[in-house]
């Protein structure tokens, strides 16, 4: 495969299409923590006591946890007190009350990731964006909006100072504090991030968005976002990601809580294309990330949607807790590493109520010396008559450098369950190359045909906007290879 | 680490006599004692072991067992599987009950001590060398505390197979053995063998055993490994087998007995075009727990390898199955298949099941597949409809999931034994 070995190294030579500094003031606090960092945090965002003792809670426990080491990835030690924890947009007096006084350095960086703000609001009701620069929202468009369904979509600021009630009733209900080393950090210092409450029979009329964006220099990001849908409410969230090319790891920690009520539906879709480094490996973001949705209500449901296709490491399990009777949990996930890139991702379905169904679909595709690792649970609990299960990870491989790798821990408790679990891996086969080149297709369009035929079955479930950027994402993350 | 306490207890009490052993027996032993008491008796905090525990292995005390056991084994069924068998009761080797020691029929029996003198080079250069006691510390107990090994050496095409019958009897006080198997299949050579675990009823026992297989260019090798120890009785074994070029291994386990019984096995395709098979059916009931960790590696090009391991589970049996295939950087063409079928027979049943792949080679074909559930309603209904009793029904689906495997057993006498265990088993587990 002379073409595909010629098309590899384009495309390990490509240059991340996205790399830019914005050079604008941050408010930003010296690096290190300690109760005085996680106090000062709570303090510059003027939140009210319930949150400080929660974030000092997390902070305490955090000290006494040590960071895992089972994930199949690695990296150089991270010195937790080398990263600075809060860096904010310098504001003028108030923040900013509509676009137009919004830094135009920023609405810049947005027009260069193609997410022009300004058209967005103009473009009537289609996608309302909770932008978040570095660790402050700067704009919530759509707002009013939504507001007259009682729809609350803003930023976790806001919420907090608006809506402490939901804060507190259900912030950390999903991921508690204690979960995990990165969670618990997050927990301490997270600070900000986006929280939408869609009350009881209400409908969300269109797709929530977020992009997110990492940008001050040693500025761990720490995003915290919550999505409750009360009963019978249904939410579709969007969240997208691109960041400016550095030479320095940048640790990136958010938590992601879904809380579904009875009969209410949450879908989550990603698409991620953080930096991951360059072609020997250097640079890129660390990305560990704890997303975990409950389905607390009946016949509630939760989907998560992903393309991972940029940060150096991934760490992510996007999880479902299916506690209602007949709730139902779904991961659909494409995950693409190149060069040195390193991503354990996969998901958990953990089944506690009866007649609750989960399905998993993971494709990995691995090309350079990329490293893809999937790595899922699904525990069927005693109580979970009828449970039923489908697994399904399949592997790609473009090269011989690269590894695909899948970790499924199965644990069954209930003998009325019915769990299937498959996963095959494979290249590219040279028949079905012949086969399109028989018929006047070139090489890179068949590869191309291939892969985007590998994960059609993903990229059914993303919402149309996404869809498209993730198959342009794609496309660019395999240029040459596939044409 | 769990109860580190015991460890000076078990080994003095057995690691007696080895002044006549060569130097380089008794550093291996030294070594393997040294990691053994440094890592300790593994805990559940270990991936490894994270579903099962030790605990109750750690807090015995074991002391061998008294010696005329063999009298209670008189008549056994094992004893009748081939003509030619090394019998250990109580880990010692049983030479009047044993048959066909030496050279004869292009293979080669006897002990370590005999090896020694006859097959000299072939001991050293075998044992211990393809355990890695650092993960395995029941393998590094077992090189440091065992009493005599079987060496096998099979260097032309045997015509009959050999079994290596292992019987434990009930004692006072809880006994241990350290079974250590070596087997070298020569270039072209050809061999069945049958490695076997019985218990008298009620032995409480510990058997640790370890086997190492070493398959050279062209050779064949079909081993069945049946573990039927008592329901007290504990067991953890470890077999690990290396596969030349254009070799063959096939292994046939079959896991019924034993409260508690943990198997490591590993075969490693190592050389171009080698094949490897590993099946197993595993039954339990009760309480048992049974926990099959195995590994295929392949190392070379063009390897094929299947396994199929099959559950069946009552009670409140539990299952745990860790199996990995790792294809190394350079093993194009690798072709290996997984599966793990569980059956749930009743409720209080728990599988814990993880295929794993782990792939570094970008031309190849690996797929694993694991599914848990119980017996399937229509087929039932199916059966029932036709007159026939719903006892009846589930003992002939239960038998159709483990047929493929009992059906490929290569010794005919011992795949008899086997129907009628495995009848008399599945007569015993009460469905609601």
């Amino acid at each position: 495969m002379k073409t595909e070995t010629q098309n590899l190294e384009e495309l390990a030579n490509r240059d991340y299409k996205y790399g830019f500094v914005t050079d604008i003031d941050a408010d930003s606090l010296p690096p290190g923590l300690d109760e005085d960092v996680v106090r000062a945090i709570s303090a510059k965002k003027n939140e009210p006591e319930f949150m400080l003792e929660w974030r000092l809670k997390a902070f305490r426990h955090w000290k006494t946890m040590t960071e895992p080491t089972w994930a199949f990835v690695k990296y150089p030690e991270i010195d937790y007190q080398a990263i600075s924890y809060y860096s904010a947009p310098k504001k003028a007096g108030e923040g900013p009350k509509s676009l137009d006084e919004v830094d135009p350095e920023l609405l810049k960086t947005y027009e260069k990731l193609g997410i022009p703000l300004k058209e967005q609001e103009i473009l009537a009701g289609v996608v309302a964006v909770d932008a978040v620069f570095d660790s402050v929202s700067v704009a919530t468009t759509f707002k009013d909006k939504l507001h007259d369904l009682g729809i609350v979509f803003c930023s976790f600021s806001e919420a907090v100072q608006n809506h402490p009630e939901l804060v507190e009733k259900y912030l950390g209900t999903v991921v508690p504090h204690t979960d995990n080393f990165f969670a618990a950090l997050n927990s301490a210092v997270f600070s900000d991030g986006s929280f939408v409450y869609v009350p009881k029979g209400v409908r969300c009329p269109m797709e929530l968005s977020t992009y997110f964006r990492i940008n001050a220099a040693n500025t761990g990001q720490f995003e915290r976002t919550l999505i409750v849908a009360d009963e019978g409410a249904s939410v579709s969230y969007l969240e997208g990601c691109t960041a400016p090319m550095r030479d320095e790891n940048q640790l990136h920690a958010a938590v992601v809580e879904l809380v579904a009520l009875d009969n209410a539906k949450i879908k989550y879709s990603t698409v991620q294309n953080w930096y991951p480094g360059d072609k020997d490996g250097k640079g890129g973001i660390y990305n560990f990330v704890t997303k975990r949705g409950k389905c607390a209500g009946v016949n509630s449901k939760i989907s998560w949607t992903q393309v991972e296709t940029g940060s150096a490491i991934t760490w992510k399990y996007p999880s479902c807790i299916l506690q209602g009777d007949n709730s139902i949990g779904e991961f659909y996930s494409v995950a693409l590493t190149n060069n040195k890139q390193q991503a354990d991702t996969g998901t958990k379905m953990i089944h506690i109520g009866k007649n609750t169904r989960s399905t998993i679909v993971s494709k990995g595709i691995s090309a350079g010396e990329g490293q893809n690792t999937y790595r899922g649970q699904v525990k069927i609990l005693k109580g979970a008559d009828n449970a039923r299960n489908y697994s399904q990870c399949d592997s790609m491989l473009l090269g011989d450098r690269c590894g695909a790798h899948t970790f499924p821990y199965i644990d069954v408790q209930n003998p009325s369950a019915t769990m299937e679990h498959e996963a095959s891996t494979a290249k590219i086969g040279e028949d079905q190359i012949f086969y399109c080149q028989q018929r006047g297709i070139s090489a890179e369009d068949a590869v191309s045909m291939i892969v985007n035929g590998f994960c059609k079955e993903v990229f059914r479930e993303l919402p149309m906007e996404f869809a498209v950027e993730a198959q342009k994402l794609l496309g660019i993350s395999l240029e040459g290879s596939v044409g | 680490m769990e109860s580190t306490q015991q460890l000076p207890g078990l080994l003095t009490a057995f690691g007696g006599r080895r002044e006549e052993e060569p130097a380089w027996l008794r550093d291996l032993r030294q070594q393997a004692r040294d990691r053994f008491e440094s890592v300790g008796f593994p805990s559940s905090k270990l991936e490894e072991w994270k579903n099962t525990s030790v605990a109750a292995i750690a807090s015995t005390d074991y002391a061998p067992a008294p010696a005329g056991g063999s009298a209670a084994f008189a008549g056994h069924p094992a004893l009748d599987f081939c003509a030619r068998r090394l019998v250990f009761v109580d880990g010692r080797l049983d030479t009047e009950l044993s048959t066909g020691l030496g050279d004869r029929d292009g293979v080669w029996v006897g002990t370590l001590a005999q090896a020694r003198d006859q097959q000299a080079q072939l001991t050293e250069s075998l044992l211990a060398r393809r355990v890695a006691p650092e993960s395995q510390p029941f393998a590094a107990l077992n090189t440091a505390l065992f009493d005599d090994a079987t060496v096998i050496r099979a260097h032309g095409a045997a015509a009959e197979p050999i079994h290596v019958l292992h019987l434990a009897s009930r004692t006072e006080q809880p006994a241990a053995s350290f079974p250590r198997l070596l087997v070298q299949v020569d270039a072209q050579a050809e061999l069945k063998l049958v490695e076997s675990f019985f218990g008298a009823e009620g032995a409480e026992g510990l058997t640790c055993s370890v086997c190492e297989i070493d398959v050279a260019d062209n050779a064949g090798l079909e081993h069945v490994r049946l573990q039927f120890e008592s329901g007290n009785a504990h067991h953890v074994g470890n077999a690990h087998a290396t596969v030349a070029r254009s070799g063959r291994y096939a292994c046939h386990a079959f896991d019924f007995g034993a409260k508690l019984a943990r198997v490591d096995s590993t075969a490693k395709l190592n050389g171009e075009g080698s094949n490897c098979l590993l099946n197993c059916l595993y039954l339990v009931s009760d309480k048992q727990h049974v926990d099959n960790h195995t590994t295929l590696d392949h190392a070379m090009p063009h390897g094929d390898s299947r396994e199929v391991y099959k559950g069946i589970l009552a009670d409140n049996a539990r299952a745990v199955f860790n199996g990995r295939i790792r294809v190394q950087l350079d093993a194009q063409k690798t072709d290996a298949k997984q599966s793990n079928p569980n059956l749930l027979m009743t409720e209080g049943a728990l599988v814990h099941t993880r295929p794993q792949l782990e792939i570094y080679a970008d031309d190849v074909k690996c797929t694993h597949g694991a599914t848990i559930g119980e017996l399937d309603a229509e087929a039932m209904f199916y059966l029932q409809s036709r007159g026939i009793g719903s006892t009846e029904a589930r003992n002939m689906l239960v038998r159709g999931f483990a047929a493929e495997l009992l059906d490929q057993v290569p010794v005919e006498s011992v795949r008899q034994f086997l129907e009628e265990a495995f009848g008399r088993r599945l007569d015993a587990i009460r469905t609601a």
